[in-house]
């Protein structure tokens, strides 16, 4: 396990946090001079008493939690307040870690894309809570500090192509319900391999274990699949993950049942929905998952109740479906037998469920911290440095930019690795850039930042005493700093030196982007940049990267945020003409009451943490660059019958809406922001740019 | 818990005077010096006895800075009340507030009773405006006046009960028309009905009401 990164290791003398955290603002420098390179192995020998090292001083296991007491930097801010726990059903949150183990490892299995190159990588089983993921991952071809500089591997691994896309044969993180059989294949010469079939029908390249080691594998797999063999090939065997066979059906069942609730009594065996009511092509999964769970017997029974007990809100009869759709037989079924779902059945609601719309989107009960309904398995674990390598070209380009950004929003970066990843999502350092480029835009924007800061510093007593522009600026800085995220760790207790970089941070952005100067919510946006990038200079061009994107929601006439409002009202209106009739009736649709949202991000509606998976996926754009926005509509759809049977006003809504924070289920909203995102299509997007919003 | 009124009131002055502070130490009585700040809007609610009367408050907190002013005028719709806060120590949250007493005039409504707070008295050693300045400025604009500290507590219950006081004489006066909400005064259950008309000067029996 350890020497996979035989690269530096970057640790500041101190051993502590790399962040420049003088506490006399006059002699502090973002300088990088503090840093030293130290050896891994002479970095794992002192893990003790350099527990603040940078992380990364080992090789990591994808979804591994770091030993404690080695590369963890500052652990105790980890542990923040509200982390996520796994809820009772054993299901985890995205972008959790959890109870996550790595529970079989075999180096040096090779996949052979020509006859005469070969990719070496390793291989491991990984359990996460209950269900078991996969992954190849080719070895790094270098080692990556955190910082950027990057040093090629000695070497002492077969030469590889440069020509060749390592990372194209990478298996991320896979869960082995979507492997439907393993071919094993002993050549008279040469090493024994394993061909993959997924469910969806592709076989990936061969895995060749060079000496030995498939019984091994074979052996660790049984202990948590069941793999029967095929009678007409002997080296074939089927996988059946039976894990969790509850589990299992809720992942087939989960995109039906979220279309159209839970089957009705009595359904048939057979029982498929509507083909038009289906996103994405997901049909005859759908129809499949049916099947599966009725062969469950007991357990469908649990699915059926689970499916029951979760709250129905309604999207109503969409614009963007046909009116047969909306009475089709899947639907009919629904209201006969999924009408108990109401999620406030109350008779001073103004229309019966019926009468709200004829298709639900079922959506897990608004109970605070839980009481989660049907999803999937949990996301595969989140992407750690070492996979992350695995997206690199041997210059340390990023290949594969789609695959990561969908990696990414699918299931967040691992905190050892996203001051790394973090950078590229922002922009900061440009994906096709290689490791030698980042490294010298890292050391000339560290000079840049210095230079700016210097502008600040350098203003004497006496020339701010005749700069009330600057006192003005430099107090709201002041004021604001010490109420920023003061519960978490990071920035708690008086005097507290992070506290004191953010002002700086944010003060020479003021001069930086002097026309815009200082707003309030920028400390929110920049707080958790600095908790990640423990630098800084890093902080403020990750930062300055993150206001390229969002400096319109400051500028004072208000129009970036009302460009973002009607975005939101637009995309609502063709979402849900029902909650938008509903909203003009209140004289509520300027959405004023979804203004903090959108300004910061959601940054005070979650934890801390749940904001750093959260920020990443919306960086991600995986699917749309306003992922944000659609969050926002899926929560008030989510939503929608309990809003319209309460008859709220725009205070009732605006209360609703502030009453949300700490209360909702991130992972839900994500996911039914992404449904909404897909089912809204083209003219999702169409909406959101005719409402000013770049495309 | 039942009421014979409810009343909306907002909070509002330039940023870092006070204002959640304020609302914090009223609705859970306790001070919190670290807390963050205020992004849009926040809300808190308190039951408070006027001539035996239960009524509601229902109080918005609004961000002080300048750049969300264009969003958070929309809060100020149909408020009974208003606190305007500014903070003794800083002179120039004092100069301000004509601009902020001119915002609240312009989008709120013309009744509205406005109680103007010099917050942070407990600050002696740093105080930048005299109780008579305060005072003063009150009384040319034609507001209630006193000093409060959201620190010790001091005066800030009074502030929220005369200003509901003041609300409730204008309701006994006749002023508002209680069954039109734009006033920001809603009549609880069973004290004549929400949304029925109750002529003014006519104060309906307080009843039970399990609304909000």
């Amino acid at each position: 396990m350890k020497g996979a990164q035989r690269g530096p290791i970057l640790r500041t003398q101190e051993g502590q946090e790399a962040a420049c955290l003088c506490n006399d603002e006059e002699s502090c420098e973002a300088s990088d001079s503090s840093y030293s390179y130290v050896q891994p192995d002479a970095a794992a020998s002192n893990s003790s008493h350099a527990a603040g090292a940078v992380p990364q001083a080992q090789a990591r296991w994808p979804g591994v939690p770091p030993p404690r007491d080695i590369d963890v930097t500052d652990s105790d801010d980890e542990d923040g307040a509200g982390a996520a726990c796994p809820s009772d059903d054993g299901f985890s949150d995205i972008g959790q870690p959890g109870d996550t183990e790595v529970v079989y490892v075999r180096e040096a299995v090779a996949v052979w894309p020509t006859r005469s190159e070969r990719i070496v990588g390793r291989l491991s089983l990984i359990r996460q809570h209950r269900v078991l993921f996969l992954s190849w991952l080719p070895y790094a071809p270098g080692a990556l500090a955190p910082d950027g500089v990057f040093t090629p591997t000695p070497a002492d691994t077969p030469p590889v192509s440069p020509a060749r896309d390592r990372t194209a044969y990478a298996i991320h993180p896979l869960p082995l319900s979507e492997v439907r059989a393993l071919r094993r294949h002993t050549p008279a010469l040469g090493g024994q391999h394993v061909v993959l079939v997924l469910a969806s029908g592709l076989t990936l390249p061969p895995l060749t274990f060079s000496s030995g080691g498939v019984k091994v594998f074979f052996a660790a797999l049984k202990q948590h699949v069941l793999l029967a063999r095929s009678a007409g090939e002997p080296d074939t065997y089927l996988v059946n993950d039976t894990a969790d066979p509850l589990q299992r059906s809720l992942t087939s069942l989960e995109l039906s049942d979220v279309l159209i609730g839970a089957p009705p009594p009595g359904a048939s065996a057979t029982f498929a929905p509507p083909a038009g009511l289906m996103w994405g092509g997901e049909g005859e999964a759908g129809s499949r998952g049916w099947q599966l769970a009725d062969l469950l017997g007991d357990s469908v029974a649990r699915v059926r109740s689970f499916a029951r007990e979760t709250t129905s809100s309604l999207l109503a009869a969409s614009a963007l479906l046909p009116p047969q759709e909306t009475c089709g037989a899947g639907s009919a079924a629904l209201r006969n037998g999924h009408a108990e779902a109401a999620e406030l059945p109350t008779t001073t609601a103004p229309a019966g469920p019926g009468e709200l719309g004829a298709f639900e989107l079922v959506a897990p009960a608004a109970a605070p911290g839980g009481g989660d309904g049907p999803r999937g398995a949990p996301p595969p674990p989140p992407l750690s440095l070492e996979e992350w390598g695995s997206f690199l070209t041997s210059e340390g380009r990023v290949r594969g930019e789609r695959a990561l950004r969908q990696r990414v929003h699918e299931s967040g970066v691992e905190p050892a690795a996203r001051r790394e990843v973090w950078k590229f999502l922002l922009g900061f350092y440009p994906m096709d850039s290689s490791a030698t480029e980042r490294a010298a835009l890292l050391a000339s924007k560290r000079a840049e930042y210095g230079r700016l800061k210097e502008q600040w510093r350098s203003i004497s007593k006496a020339q701010a005493a005749r700069f009330s522009k600057w006192r003005d600026r430099r107090s709201r800085v002041d004021r604001d700093v010490r109420r920023t995220d003061r519960a978490q760790p990071y920035f708690a207790g008086e005097g507290n030196r992070n506290v004191r970089t953010l002002r700086s941070v944010l003060l020479t952005y003021s001069l930086y982007n002097f026309d815009l100067s200082y707003c309030q919510g920028m400390s929110d946006l920049a707080a958790p940049l600095l908790f990640v990038m423990r630098d800084e200079a890093e902080a403020f061009w990750c930062f300055a990267a993150l206001m390229d994107r969002l400096e319109a929601n400051f500028h004072t006439d208000c129009t970036g945020m009302q460009a973002q409002l009607a975005g939101l009202a637009a995309l609502v209106r063709l979402l849900d003409p029902q909650l938008t009739a509903f909203l003009a009736r209140r004289e509520a649709t300027t959405f004023y009451f979804c203004y903090r949202w959108l300004l910061i991000h959601f940054k005070r509606e979650f934890a801390f943490d749940e904001v750093l998976r959260l920020w990443e996926a919306l960086w991600a754009a995986a699917l749309t660059p306003h992922l944000h926005i659609y969050m926002a509509a899926a929560v008030l759809v989510t939503h929608r019958r309990a809003i319209m049977a309460a008859d709220l006003d725009f205070d009732g809504l605006l209360r609703f809406c502030i009453e949300r924070a700490g209360h909702m289920d991130l992972a839900h909203i994500m996911r039914t922001a992404a449904q909404l995102c897909r089912l809204a299509g083209r003219a999702g997007e169409d909406a959101l740019a005719a409402s000013g919003l770049p495309p | 818990m039942s009421y014979a009124y409810l009343f909306k009131y907002i909070i509002i002055g330039d940023t870092g005077v006070g204002k959640s502070c304020l609302l914090l130490q009223f609705t859970d009585k306790r001070f919190q010096p670290v807390h963050d700040l205020t992004i849009g809007v926040e809300f808190g609610a308190r039951m408070i006895n006027i001539d035996g009367k239960q009524i509601k408050l229902q109080i918005w907190d609004t961000a002080g800075q300048e750049s969300f002013r264009s969003i958070t005028r929309s809060y100020y719709r149909g408020a009974a009340g208003a606190l305007l806060v500014y903070d003794i120590t800083r002179r120039e949250t004092f100069n301000h507030l004509a601009s902020w007493l001119e915002d609240a005039r312009q989008h709120a409504n013309p009744n509205m009773t406005i109680m103007l707070i010099g917050n942070k008295s407990d600050l002696t050693h740093r105080r930048a405006v005299t109780t008579e300045e305060g005072e003063q400025f009150a009384k040319e604009h034609g507001l209630v006046f006193l000093e409060t500290s959201a620190k010790t507590a001091h005066n800030v219950e009074e502030a929220f009960i005369n200003t509901a006081r003041k609300i409730y004489e204008k309701i006994e006066q006749g002023v508002f028309d209680v069954s039109n909400e734009s006033y920001g005064i809603k009549v609880g259950y069973g004290a004549g009905g929400a949304g029925q008309t109750v002529r003014p000067g006519e104060l309906p029996a307080a009843k039970s009401s399990s609304c909000c």
